[in-house]
């Protein structure tokens, strides 16, 4: 037999030594920037929430602690405090933790992930390739092979700036979470993202808009099966990038898109890399919490496991059909636990109570009688003899009296106390605050938790309670785009949008004109829309056409800022931002400047004289023509936009609107926004003569005449501009 | 300083970097590295029995040398405290708990070998003991131990530093002894597998048909070494869900199979011939198909994971069916282990004894429907009780289950079988 000392690998050994110098750092956010479970988070913020009996944030930092990253930078926002006071107890802070840099940044002012990205570039912290993430992450991957295909990437092509850590699932798995589900367009070769489009919950849509550069990669696969938690591998061009667009505030819906949408400007790639034997969830609404606590107790998450005790405080044994009993323990002869049950310590169950598929926090008091199923009871809960708790979440401290029913759906917040012998119905969530906000206390309403108990609903401030959504229904959070609409009515501050919540300023997507069918995709996703219940809908039926929103929207903010004289570059970051946010088509943009500029004319020259009339709409064009600029690229835009102006100005009336079009026009061409070609190319246009089209255009059209005389007479550009000049006072 | 990684970047912690830092590490840092192995082991980035054992008995070793104790009280308790905090982390890997309690039965020998003058047995064990060293070197196997009477206990704790004078009564005397005796204990969990295989003639005879389970260096060793010189058909059923790619890979001989390479990350063993190289007749059948192939087989080879008091084992799940069958067919059982995964502790809770695995391994997680409306569990380990089981052959021999108890009290002083209190 050979020596076998021989075959010893060297490999990885060295391996490890070339990347002595390398340290890895991670980003974790411990805010969501989302409202998806209030009230509860009003008390307890979400990466504190028990999943399976352990605050999810210890999940996440064991994630980081297993894949050797040594510096972690915790951004904390609202309820830092808590947040700080928590991790100040486990070993994660303490003696013996496995990070050698554990850095809590609070600032109370971060809206977004955008403000914490630009934050941690204005404090130069990061000094290479780092992981970010969220705070609500649930794992068992270890990031080396994702974290050296990044740096391999990297090493070749520095543009390479960001991979995106996805797993391989399907559109129906219970962790994917229905209210943000996206369709990734990849190249096959090599993983690059090519576009990125958020599944919208609320409306049967079976387009996908590819861009036309996307079809130049010789393979690309649409996936609409990827499960994406927001682990992303980011060189420091990310933070450095949100610094530079300060309008981006959402990772995937601005910087992603923004990203690839300006590939010409930045020429930055993303890369996705796709795992598919790992365990991946993060726990973004009461439906991946349910299903991620479900993934946990029966093993899916190994070696994620409650029994392996993996966090300071646990002590779990486990017994047969996924039964979890931590320390001291009370039940009786005839407690029946049936499968998928966790019960944590110092908590005693009465005689002849059922507890099936549930988790029960540590010292809770559950009576006789009582019928637990499905449901997450957290600490210190007390629950009456005869009570019935369906699938719902009862926080700390709550206190449910006897014969008390919980029907399947309810949140019961922190602190509430039901009255005996009251009924909690399914869509009710009670709380005993409305948060630190609140300007008043509100009254406890006898009517919902009993007499003598205390607590009342829960009453979104923004819009109602339904939108929070149900563990048991297929109920979909509803979009927040009146949110939006109110915020930019109201703005004084060309900075308002950033207070809009990511998933307000997330709402439409649009169809743009080369939408192209997805024969495949789209069976699948017919499916799935029929498992919304649109019921919700029908009262925003006037929303219903996402363009007809956008172009609301951007006519309305741009008519404010044309009116009010703000600076072009704020009305152009102003509609800009909205249309990434929208993912609306420049089409749309055109049209709602040209709208706009038409009605800012038209109240400018009401009650003037039409001799009057060229003055003031050549001052207006001068004034804002590099903001019609920014929206034309082609020939095709450009007439494109003067079709929108001419379409626009029969609304003047047919004297005014004719001389509104024609200078309009003729102030575009001087500030070299319409070049001659195009206005030619318009006259040609069979568009501009229908619909009454010919209306408006007697005066353009000798304007193109007179032009195309010039182009034959002259042959040097800057003579022809003079003599533009000459001939215009020629003309009045 | 350059300070060490506890974890190579990018993860997952291994044995090899446990090791690799172990050693380099100041003395102020051996609590950390206690905790960190409780937490390798936790999270099961640490797992087998031979793998937790050398992880173990590092530690230890590194305990003890940058321990400094006045009396031997101290020094004996700690390690139980530490023992029983290992044990806790994992107490499936009963390896851990045997490595601690080998480690404890030294200290108490040492002490009292401190005292007395050296007992007659010295020279022979030491003549052993450089024996067994030598193959170590040499990769050359080394003749099977002589006298399985021997008390491996005394062979180990044996001082070879030449005073022994009554007077030093030194907490340094004693501290090299210990040191050395746990390099012993690594050496024999490097060779042991060699020594299993020594003693592989005597059992598998030419044209015999061998049914073997799952993945097991041990039985690859020892299935190995008859090989060279016999010529036989050996029968694997695949262990499905969990052994079966790497029963594959290795049988396929891809060289840079994670199979193979698990293989080499063991301290000295290196898996490079495969048993298709070796020019056996393999067949390689599904777990379902067992009980069909008994009637023909002439012997059951099966690794395991851990040996309890009684001769009971706790191996790979489908042993104990595979037993069952052997029993039925009046098959003999033969399982070949180091004495290290022999373990003092009775299996009195035999559910808890085994581990639930990866439910992925049998149902793909993105089946969102199965997910969904069933538990899948996936048993890593069976139970197999001793009756099912006719002969033992460990590094020191072979035995009948009678006869495990013997070995048992030679390994482990009756004081530490319990760790608790």
């Amino acid at each position: 037999m050979p020596p076998h000392d021989s075959q010893k690998p060297k490999g990885p050994a060295g391996k490890e030594e070339e990347d002595d110098s390398f340290i890895l750092q991670a980003v974790v956010l411990t805010d969501s920037f989302e409202r998806r479970f209030r009230p509860i988070t009003h008390e307890t913020p979400r990466c504190l929430f028990p999943v399976a009996n352990t605050p999810l944030i210890n999940y996440t930092l064991n994630f980081l602690a297993d894949s050797g990253v040594e510096e972690v930078f915790l951004f904390c926002c609202s309820q830092a405090e808590k947040v700080e006071a928590y991790l100040k107890t486990t070993k994660w802070m303490g003696d013996g933790s496995p990070f050698k840099k554990f850095q809590i940044i609070v600032n109370q002012k971060l809206t977004s992930m955008g403000d914490a990205m630009r934050e941690l570039d204005g404090k130069s912290l990061i000094k290479g390739d780092f992981l970010l993430i969220t705070a609500d992450v649930v794992t068992n991957m270890v990031i080396g092979p994702a974290l050296q295909a990044h740096r391999a990437r990297r090493a070749k092509n520095k543009d390479a700036i960001m991979t995106m850590v996805l797993r391989e699932s399907q559109s129906t798995h219970r962790t994917m979470d229905r209210g943000d589900k996206a369709i990734f367009v990849l190249d096959k070769a090599n993983g690059r993202c090519l576009h990125y489009e958020r599944i919208l919950p609320d409306r049967q849509r079976p387009f996908l808009s590819l861009p036309a550069e996307v079809l130049q990669a010789p393979t690309i696969s649409i996936r609409d099966d990827l499960l994406d938690c927001y682990i992303d591998i980011c060189s420091q061009d990310v933070p450095a990038l949100f610094t530079e667009n300060f309008d981006y505030q959402h990772i995937r819906g601005h910087f992603l898109h923004g990203i690839l949408q300006d590939y010409e400007l930045y020429g930055k790639m993303i890369h996705c890399y796709i795992t598919r034997k790992d365990y991946i969830a993060r726990v973004r609404g009461l439906q991946t919490y349910d299903a991620i606590t479900k993934d946990i107790v029966s093993g899916w998450a190994y070696p994620i496991c409650i029994d392996h005790n993996l966090f300071d405080d646990m002590d779990y044994t486990k017994t047969r059909n996924h039964i979890y009993r931590e320390n001291d323990v009370t039940l009786t002869r005839s407690t029946l636990l049936k499968p998928n049950t966790v019960v944590g310590a110092h908590t005693s169950v009465g005689e002849n109570t059922v507890l099936s598929g549930s988790v029960v926090g540590r010292q809770c008091k559950i009576g006789e009688n009582v019928k637990v199923d499905g449901a997450y009871i957290w600490d210190h809960v007390e629950i009456g003899n005869n009570c019935e708790v369906g699938k719902s979440i009862i926080a700390n401290n709550v206190v449910l009296g006897e014969n008390v029913r919980v029907m399947p759906g309810a949140v019961i917040s922190h602190g509430v106390c039901i009255a005996p012998g009251t009924t909690v119905y399914g869509d009710y969530s009670i709380t005993t605050t409305n948060g630190p906000d609140a300007e008043e206390e509100q009254e406890t309403d006898a009517g919902v938790v009993g007499e003598g108990g205390k607590g009342f609903l829960y009453e979104d401030s923004e819009s109602d309670s339904d939108e929070i959504e149900r563990i048991t229904a297929s109920r979909l959070p509803r979009q927040k785009r009146t949110a939006l609409l109110t915020i930019m009515d109201d703005s004084d501050s060309d900075s308002s949008y950033v207070s809009s919540s990511d998933e307000s300023t997330f709402s439409e997507v649009s169809s743009a004109s080369a939408s192209r069918r997805r024969a495949k995709k789209s069976k699948q996703k017919s499916r799935m829309s029929i498992n919304t219940q649109r019921s919700d809908y029908s009262a925003t039926s006037n929303e219903d056409d996402p363009d007809e929103s956008f172009f609301k929207e951007a006519y309305s903010s741009l008519l404010t800022a044309l009116e009010a004289n703000h600076p072009v570059e704020v009305a152009a970051l102003e509609l800009n931002s909205l249309r990434m946010s929208s993912n609306a088509s420049f089409d749309l943009v055109r049209r709602a400047v040209a709208t706009a500029f038409v009605a800012q004319i038209g109240r400018l020259t009401s009650g003037v004289k039409l001799a009057d009339v060229k003055d003031i709409v050549l001052a207006f064009a001068s004034q804002w023509h590099s903001l019609a600029k920014r929206t034309v690229f082609s020939r095709d835009d450009q007439v494109e936009l003067m079709l929108e102006l001419q379409k626009a100005s029969l609304g003047l009336g047919k004297d005014l609107g004719t001389r509104v079009f024609a200078y309009t026009l003729q102030g575009l061409y001087n500030d070299d926004v319409l070049p001659e070609e195009a206005v030619f190319a318009w006259q040609k246009h069979p568009k501009g003569h229908l619909n009454n089209g010919q209306e408006v255009r007697s005066i353009a059209d000798q304007f193109a005449n007179w032009l195309a005389e010039a182009e034959s007479d002259d042959s040097g550009d800057e003579e022809e501009e003079e003599d533009d000049e000459e001939e215009e006072s020629d003309e009045e | 300083m350059v300070t060490q990684r506890a974890v190579p970047v990018g993860g997952p912690p291994s044995l090899d970097s446990f090791v690799k830092s172990i050693t380099k590490i100041e003395a102020s840092q051996v609590p950390g590295m206690v905790d960190h192995l409780i937490s390798l082991l936790k999270r099961r980035q640490i797992r087998g029995s031979r793998n937790t054992a050398v992880a173990t008995a590092n530690l230890l070793m590194r305990v003890v040398s940058a321990t400094k104790w006045s009396h031997v009280d101290a020094i004996i308790s700690k390690i139980r405290e530490i023992g029983r905090r290992l044990t806790r982390a994992q107490p499936r890997e009963l390896a851990v708990g045997n490595i601690v309690r080998r480690v404890l039965g030294l200290i108490r020998e040492e002490v009292e070998n401190d005292s007395p003058p050296p007992s007659a047995s010295l020279p022979a064990g030491t003549t052993l003991s450089l024996q067994s060293a030598h193959s170590t070197q040499g990769g050359v196997p080394a003749a099977p131990l002589g006298q399985p009477s021997t008390s491996m206990f005394s062979l180990l704790s044996q001082n070879p530093t030449p005073q022994k004078d009554k007077s030093s009564h030194s907490s340094k005397n004693i501290k090299a002894g210990i040191m050395e005796g746990i390099r012993e204990i690594l050496d024999e969990l490097s060779t042991a597998d060699d020594l299993i295989a020594a003693s592989a003639l005597e059992h598998i005879h030419s044209n015999e048909i061998i049914l073997t389970m799952g993945y097991s260096v041990t039985v690859q060793r020892f299935l190995l070494r008859a090989a060279q010189k016999r010529s036989f058909t050996v029968i694997i059923a695949e262990g499905y869900p969990n052994d079966q790619d790497k029963v594959h890979q290795v049988l396929s001989g891809d060289p840079d199979s994670p199979g193979n390479s698990q293989i080499a990350e063991d301290s000295h063993l290196t898996f490079q011939q495969t048993l298709t190289r070796a020019g056996l007749i393999v067949i390689l059948i599904p777990d379902s198909a067992v009980y069909a192939m008994m009637s023909r087989v002439n012997k059951v080879i099966l690794g395991t994971h851990a040996v309890t008091a009684n001769g009971g084992l706790v191996a790979a799940a489908g042993a104990a069916v595979i037993s069952k069958a052997a029993k039925e067919h009046r098959t003999p059982v033969v399982v070949v282990a180091g004495a290290y995964k022999l373990s003092p502790v009775h299996p009195f809770d035999v559910e808890g004894i085994s581990e639930h695995g990866d439910p992925g391994k049998a149902v793909r997680w993105e089946d969102a429907d199965m997910v969904e409306s069933c538990d899948v569990v996936n048993t890593l380990f069976d139970y197999v009780p001793p009756n099912m089981v006719d002969l033992y052959i460990t590094n020191l021999g072979g035995h009948a289950p009678s006869y495990l108890y013997r070995i048992v009290a030679d390994h482990y002083r009756p004081e530490d079988v319990s760790l608790d209190g």
